[in-house]
């Protein structure tokens, strides 16, 4: 029992491991194909979620008394649903990071001036690229030449952001709506 | 599994947060996301350790009656949430354009032209560089940027991260 419990905590902690494996192989399937390759990683922790939850009550929920399954349950839940999302913004970072960008820059041209770097990033090249991300994952819309939103999902984590920056005593954000202050 | 396996590492994230907030607000450190570890992981294994350590050679009373390996489930349940903060932290200091997009098109929507206008290339550059800086991934010899030890194993273990996937490196 106790092996188990252990191999089951293991499965557990490498689940950002296995979720790059998933999209490694989805990627030379097909998946590449896909606009949006942020909803790659999520069909891939989807796609995970399944065959590991059989595999997890195989091997220790499905040995619990109803009481000790339900706390199990929620254990395994928030742990797979946290390192799922530590995985999304590992490959975030990697897909759309501008800090990660800038290291491997000075890197590849071994030391950078900042103004030529700095060259390299124009703001328009930057929104234009978000916009389509933006649409293609659905949360903005276009309509007569003007955006909308879509979804309230990204909004609503945009203003628990800013909410969570004034509690942590940051000023508020710069960019500006028609004159009034928004991040 | 015993219930405390769920309790004890969201009390321990949530006085590790009260901890994070305090400090914030009193003096904000210069390297975050180090200061950022220290608080969420390095200080709450240090106590656990020392705890289980006293308790195990009876020099304290044991509340919880816990295994090992239940202590073990609690600790990856605390460091799951602690690096699920820490990640998102960043996008709380500089926010990411995409959400501040989405907060400046809001429900009346806005044209291609006014977004665009709300964002300039100092307000998308410097902060990156200064915060790169700042975390000792890049260091400037006057006006020449290079990448310190810590930045190249970043880049490399990027580049090998995104080879793996089959990938070219982020378009940013």
């Amino acid at each position: 029992m106790m092996g188990k419990f252990t191999i089951f905590l293991a499965l557990l902690a490498g689940i950002p491991l296995w979720t790059a494996v998933t999209q490694a192989v989805l990627m030379r399937t097909g998946l590449k194909l896909m606009r949006s390759r942020q909803m790659t990683s999520l069909i891939s922790s989807a796609s995970l979620a399944i065959p590991f939850a059989g595999l997890l009550w195989h091997l220790y929920l499905g040995t619990l008394d109803e009481h000790d399954r339900f706390v199990g349950f929620v254990f395994t839940s928030a742990v797979y649903i946290l390192m799922s999302y530590i995985y999304f913004h590992i490959f975030n970072m990697s897909e759309t990071a501008r800090r990660i960008r800038m290291i491997l820059e000075i890197g590849q041209r071994s030391g950078l001036k900042a103004s030529e770097l700095k060259g390299h990033y124009n703001s328009i090249q930057m929104i234009e690229n978000r916009i389509e991300r933006l649409i293609a994952l659905g949360q903005v819309e276009v309509h007569e030449g003007k955006l909308f939103t879509k979804s309230k999902t990204l909004y609503i984590a945009a203003s628990a952001m800013e909410w969570w920056r004034r509690i942590l005593g940051f000023p508020p954000s710069r960019v500006r709506d028609q004159g009034r202050q928004v991040p | 599994m015993n219930q405390l396996v769920l309790i004890i590492p969201v009390a321990a994230f949530a006085i590790c947060m009260v901890i994070h907030v305090i400090v914030w607000r009193i003096c904000r450190p210069a390297k975050r996301v180090f200061a950022l570890t220290g608080i969420f992981i390095l200080l709450p294994a240090a106590l656990g350790l020392s705890s289980v350590i006293s308790m195990r050679h009876g020099l304290i009373h044991d509340p919880f009656s816990l295994m090992d390996i239940e202590l073990a489930a609690a600790l990856l349940l605390h460091l799951s949430l602690a690096i699920a903060y820490i990640a998102t932290y960043p996008a709380f200091e500089a926010i990411s354009p995409s959400l501040a997009m989405v907060l400046a098109i809001g429900s009346e929507g806005i044209s291609h032209k006014e977004l665009l206008s709300f964002f300039c290339d100092d307000e998308l550059f410097e902060p990156r560089i200064n915060d790169l800086l700042q975390s000792s991934l890049v260091k400037s010899h006057g006006e020449k940027l290079s990448l310190t030890s810590g930045g190249n194993l970043l880049a490399y273990s990027f580049i090998l991260f995104r080879t793996f996937l089959g990938l070219k490196k982020g378009e940013g």
